[in-house]
């Protein structure tokens, strides 16, 4: 699943480093609009992670927990 | 018109598009065993498996002789029919366990083919351009390359038409998810005080079996798609923001910034003011110590108050 994160009135010197963080953190996306104020609103899309450590722990051998 | 290594032309691409036939064929197959290849054709058994049970018991009274042994139910428990609620409930636990051993191999079988599948698609499309690329550089006409970039196309196709299906589809990892949470829901389901009766017993073990099904898991990820909920954030003329819709949450906030982010962001950046990953991971990992279930990106830009958390954790200040 995907989460949208909206920021807005992100100060222009803090942009590169912000995206920066965010793709390093897994961010599938990140998209940047420009305000009229100057500022920058960020729009990052972060996918869950939950899907994909099911796969890989399936995939090295986890057993199933029962009740 | 010959090439420059001296071969007609019309015989090196037929030659050609003959071995890149081959080629796939070889890496489609070759991507899975025949078990696999048996088991992704016809998904999981939509029966309790009577092939591998019945190696040990040829009918239904020697089934749940076989399931109350890997139940741990003692023989002085007499028949079935002066079981306990408590013997019946871990007969059925027994029962989904195997079924959760299968329902396994099926989905491990499935991860793997979706990786195969994919490896198989851009081998074929690295394949296509670097030998485009030779093709190019021995002066081959025009229609030659055009030819053997639609073999190649061709190729591809091929193999999104043996993968056809919803259920290949769509990301295996996905999928698993799926199905996981759907069994631990079922599990929690159940009743604790167990069932008391043989029929209950094994209509809870096939109900179980049905969701790891092929046709199960399909209608499920249909059912998801039409109950989806769509979010939306409206579209801001003064920030210049278009409208956001999509199925899933849409968090939106202003960015805010204290002392705390100053210390963060002197922690997590170099003297270049590049980002230190190893920072980053440590702080990451400082996040899930304290159980904050937010990025770091996330404490950056607000949440003032777990941010402060995370600077605390990290010894900052």
């Amino acid at each position: 699943m995907f989460v949208v994160k909206q920021v807005h009135d992100v100060p222009k010197e803090k942009v590169k480093m912000l995206k920066e963080v965010a793709i390093a953190e897994g961010a599938v996306q990140v998209n940047e609009v420009p305000q009229k104020d100057g500022k920058v609103t960020l729009i990052v899309i972060f996918e869950k992670p939950g899907a994909k450590v099911a796969a890989a722990a399936l995939e090295h051998g986890a057993t199933v927990e029962t009740t | 018109m010959t090439t420059n290594i001296g071969v007609p032309r019309e015989a090196t691409v037929k030659d050609f598009i003959r071995m890149l036939a081959a080629l796939t064929v070889l890496l489609v197959l070759g991507a899975c065993s025949s078990a696999e290849r048996r088991l992704l054709s016809s998904g999981t058994d939509s029966r309790i498996d009577r092939v591998k049970i019945e190696a040990h018991a040829s009918d239904q009274a020697s089934i749940t002789a076989a399931i109350s042994r890997a139940a741990g139910i003692p023989a002085e428990a007499g028949t079935p029919q002066q079981y306990t609620s408590e013997q019946w409930r871990v007969f059925v636990l027994a029962g989904i366990n195997y079924v959760d051993l299968q329902c396994n191999d099926y989905l491990g079988a499935l991860n793997r083919f979706y990786r195969a599948k994919n490896t198989t698609k851009q081998q074929i499309a690295l394949l296509g351009s670097a030998t485009l690329g030779i093709m190019g550089a021995v002066s081959v006409a025009a229609q030659a390359l055009a030819i053997t970039g639609i073999a190649f196309g061709l190729a591809t196709a091929s193999v999104d038409n043996l993968a056809s299906g919803l259920i290949y589809e769509l990301p295996a990892a996905d999928v698993i998810q799926l199905v996981r949470t759907m069994q631990q829901t079922y599990k929690g389901a159940l009743p604790p005080g167990g069932y008391n009766n043989q029929p209950a017993a094994y209509a809870a073990i096939q109900g179980y079996i049905n969701i790891c099904l092929q046709t199960s898991i399909e209608t499920q990820v249909a059912n998801a798609v039409k109950q989806a909920k769509v979010e939306a954030k409206k579209g801001d003329a003064e920030a210049n923001t278009a409208p956001i819709v999509q199925v899933g949450p849409i968090t939106s906030f202003s960015y805010s910034s204290d002392d705390d982010t100053k210390l963060l962001e002197k922690f997590l950046l170099k003297a270049d003011g590049s980002l230190d990953q190893a920072k980053l991971q440590e702080a990451v990992k400082a996040l899930k110590a304290e159980g904050i279930d937010r990025t770091v990106f996330e404490l950056l830009v607000g949440y003032p108050a777990d941010r402060q958390k995370l600077v605390k954790k990290l010894g900052l200040k």
